[in-house]
């Protein structure tokens, strides 16, 4: 826990999938879901166990260069923790 | 009239048999009989209707589900209909073949229940010889891509060896460990007075839960649910009456709870004769505790009531006669006091025999 949040490595956690309908996509898991919006989806799929969240959001700023990058990282690492609170992420 | 939303899960219980005997299992005291179980074209049409309506989770339990033939079916059927597909099973009855059926036909998660540490104890409280297969299934679970929870069910009798199947659990690599009290419905109400805990017992497990919580942190996840009758105030009940879940019995009944049977005011429609959402919406028995219009004094005027709920309805049922009762468990309840002396006279009392769970 003491290392900074940008080294660590999220991880999915073993079967948690996203499910997505025409409307919207949910995030499922074992015990519930998380309706997911906008880029979260490119979140989740970044966090595949082998890129720091330093890299995640490298490739997010890559993926939406119209959008500031502070205002990136400042709502990417919000979206990480609350992942990691409904126990979707380990990190 | 605010909208309303469909069920988060629905349980499928589809089918009352069971290999073992559980003398706390939930399950009614009366029971679905084979002939009466919904067939495969039913069930998958119940799935089918369940996804349409914009339920997520489907629980496939019982009784054993694997006892049924279609059950790799039904997986499948749900799965490709985007379903997160949760199978609750002994482990009992389920080879290593029927495994990987399911897991190919997309099962997404396995919950497997122990019943102790020890395989004599654990035969006991089972009524079986279920231990070592159980052991053996879970080890069959941990070589397939499957989420697995390993549910820890403690009473009076094993709560002392709590470690010890802490300790197995993670032996056998689980993602989860769930560590619940016994509750006292079905069967368990029947032998809850060899069931309840002792208070020293209660406060004994819950540091041995948090130590076990703060050592696996990194590594398996550990949820814990309170025992019942010492608890101040009683648990959200299904997450809310008609609000989360919906039980379909073996026969088609759409329950709120699996314990719904036992308050007598209720009619129960089946899947058999009416479409799901339309069950849902409109049947009696899920509309009686919507919300909060039922509700007498202290729940009515309770700050606590959109937390909880005012308890559980069956609980109610039980100790206090009536269903739309504050659930007794309560320590604003007026009928606390008979908990109180359910909890006494079950620790005063020298252990009767088990009832074992039958069909
Ligand atoms: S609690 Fe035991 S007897 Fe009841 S359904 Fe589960 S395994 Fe079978
Ligand atoms: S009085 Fe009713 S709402 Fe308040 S805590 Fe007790 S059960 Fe819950």
């Amino acid at each position: 826990m003491s290392e900074p949040i940008h080294a660590r490595i999220p991880k999915l956690i073993r079967n948690c999938r996203l499910n997505q309908t025409s409307t919207d996509a949910v995030l499922l898991m074992p015990e519930g879901a998380l309706k997911i919006k906008g880029s979260g989806k490119d979140v989740i799929e970044l966090c595949n166990g082998t890129l720091s969240v330093q890299e995640i959001l490298a490739q997010l700023k890559k993926r939406y260069p119209q959008v500031k990058a502070t205002q990136i990282e400042i709502e990417a690492i919000e979206f990480l923790k609350l992942l990691r609170e409904k126990r979707a992420v380990d990190f | 009239m605010p909208i309303l939303n469909p069920p988060a899960s629905l349980v499928a219980e589809l089918t009352h048999r069971c290999p073992l005997h559980c003398v706390y299992c939930s399950n009614p005291i009366e029971m679905a009989k084979r002939e009466s179980e919904l067939t495969t074209p039913q069930w998958l049409d119940v799935i089918e209707q369940a996804a349409k309506m914009g339920i997520l989770h489907l629980h496939l339990t019982g009784g054993e589900p694997t006892l049924r033939d279609d059950v790799v079916e039904l997986t499948r059927h749900a799965r490709k209909l985007g379903l997160y597909t949760n199978l609750i099973t002994s482990g009992v009855g389920v080879n290593e073949d029927k495994l990987k059926q399911l897991c190919d036909a997309g099962l997404d998660h396995v919950q497997l229940s122990f019943q102790d540490s020890q395989e004599i104890t654990a035969n006991e409280y089972a009524g079986t010889k279920a231990h070592l297969l159980k052991i053996k299934t879970a080890q069959m679970i941990r070589t397939l891509p499957l989420a697995f929870t390993l549910n820890i069910v403690i009473h009076r009798e094993n709560i002392s060896r709590l470690n010890e199947m802490i300790a197995l659990s993670e032996t056998l690599g689980a993602d989860r460990i769930e560590i619940a009290h016994v509750q006292y419905y079905g069967w368990a109400f029947k032998n809850r007075g060899r069931l309840i805990p002792t208070l020293e017992q209660v406060k004994e497990a819950n540091t041995i839960i948090q130590n076990a919580k703060e050592r696996l942190k990194d590594k398996v996840r550990i949820d814990f649910v309170l025992p019942d009758y010492y608890a101040k105030f009683p648990k959200p009940c299904m997450g809310g009456w008609g609000k989360t879940v919906m039980l379909i019995d073996p026969a088609g009944r759409a329950l709120p709870c699996h314990s719904a049977m036992v308050i007598p005011e209720l009619e129960f429609d089946s899947v058999t004769e009416k479409p799901l959402q339309e069950i849902w919406a409109n049947s009696t028995s899920f509309n009686q505790f919507r919300g909060e219009a039922w509700m007498k004094e202290p729940c009515s005027g309770c700050e606590r009531k959109t937390q909880d709920f005012g308890g559980c309805r069956c609980q109610a049922q039980m100790l206090a006669g009536d269903a739309s009762a504050t659930d007794p468990v309560c320590s604003l309840s007026n009928q606390r006091a008979s908990v109180q002396n359910e909890v006494e006279t079950a620790m005063a009392s020298t252990p009767t025999s088990w009832t074992y769970r039958t069909l």
